[in-house]
């Protein structure tokens, strides 16, 4: 049993005459922002499930670090662990922290905001190219 | 480019250069959608089948190792998701008696497709292609139209070479009882 390709002319003839549609013109444009935008979701999956490892990690390493605690070492949390307590004299202090916790939070939203802004430029240049 | 060329970009891709993908599209977008354009039928639809291909690859892309070319691996993809998609809508079934290849005679099988020059034959074979079912016409178009070798169809389509071989050889005579019992 042997398929020659070439001898078989005719069949050859009526697919390579059959005509059909092109595809749209901007169509290799749209799909490569459909690949970006794929990339970007990876990311953000990632992202997700790395900070929920973490989460998921941390919660286990502190209930285990209470378990030993209180069941190994018989560590007693009430005398050990003090409560805070508020005073006039010390709320000067507090809004020393709360203006610095607020810079902080400003910075690194502006640190996200020109990040996000300077990825942009640079994906839509390469696009581009 | 070559198949070692390929599978540099394809690594660099996978390390982050996300830009190098567009070579792959711009080299093969038009093979792929002409493949499924002929087993979807709809402009639309195989528009939309040729972008999930891509997407496909891209994400499996990490898997490529270079055995074959892109395109052969490409094709895979094209050949699975084109399937599923006339399975999942209604195709127009024609029924036929495969006992009535093996009364086909391959000497009139050879005789008939040699010939390229008559017109009617042209038109009756158009007709008898479009009464093929999807996996047939995609054998067809790889072999015939993409110039794909058997070992690459039979990789493409999850067949042994052997299969494929036996596949062609009773699709020619399919072809041939169709155009002779049109009527």
């Amino acid at each position: 049993m042997k398929i020659n390709m070439q001898r078989d002319k005719a069949i050859l003839k009526a697919l390579n005459e059959d005509v059909f549609p092109s595809l749209s013109p901007n169509f290799n444009e749209r799909a490569m922002q459909l690949i970006f935008k794929e990339v970007k979701r990876k990311k953000k999956r990632n992202f997700i499930f790395m900070i929920c490892s973490i989460s998921a990690v941390s919660v286990g390493l502190i209930v285990l670090a209470f378990y030993l605690l209180k069941h190994f070492l018989s560590f007693n949390f009430a005398v050990h662990i003090q409560i805070p307590s508020f005073s006039l004299d010390s709320i000067s202090q507090y809004y020393f922290d709360i203006y610095i916790a607020v810079l902080i939070l400003v910075l690194i939203s502006l640190d996200h905001l020109f990040r996000n802004i300077w990825y942009k430029k640079k994906y839509e240049g390469s696009v581009g190219q | 480019m070559d198949n070692q060329e390929e599978f540099q970009i394809i690594q660099r891709i996978c390390e982050g250069e996300i830009n190098l993908y567009s070579i792959f599209l711009h080299r093969y977008s038009n093979a792929i959608y002409s493949l499924i354009v002929r087993i979807v039928a709809s402009k639309e639809d195989a528009e939309e089948l040729t972008q999930d291909v891509f997407l496909k690859a891209f994400k499996k892309l990490d898997t490529f190792h270079g055995k074959s070319g892109f395109l052969t691996w490409i094709y895979r993809i094209a050949y699975n998701t084109a399937i599923s998609a006339t399975r999942k809508t209604r195709q127009e079934i024609y029924y036929f008696d495969e006992s009535m290849i093996d009364k086909v005679s391959e000497q009139h099988v050879d005789q008939l497709f040699e010939n390229d020059e008559n017109e009617a034959l042209h038109h009756k074979l158009q007709l008898s292609m479009d009464k093929l079912n999807p996996e047939e016409k995609m054998l067809l178009l790889l072999h015939y139209s993409k110039g794909e070798k058997l070992n690459d169809i039979a990789s493409i389509m999850s067949l042994s070479s052997d299969n494929v071989k036996i596949k062609l050889y009773r699709l020619r005579k399919k072809l041939y009882f169709l155009i002779t019992n049109e009527d």
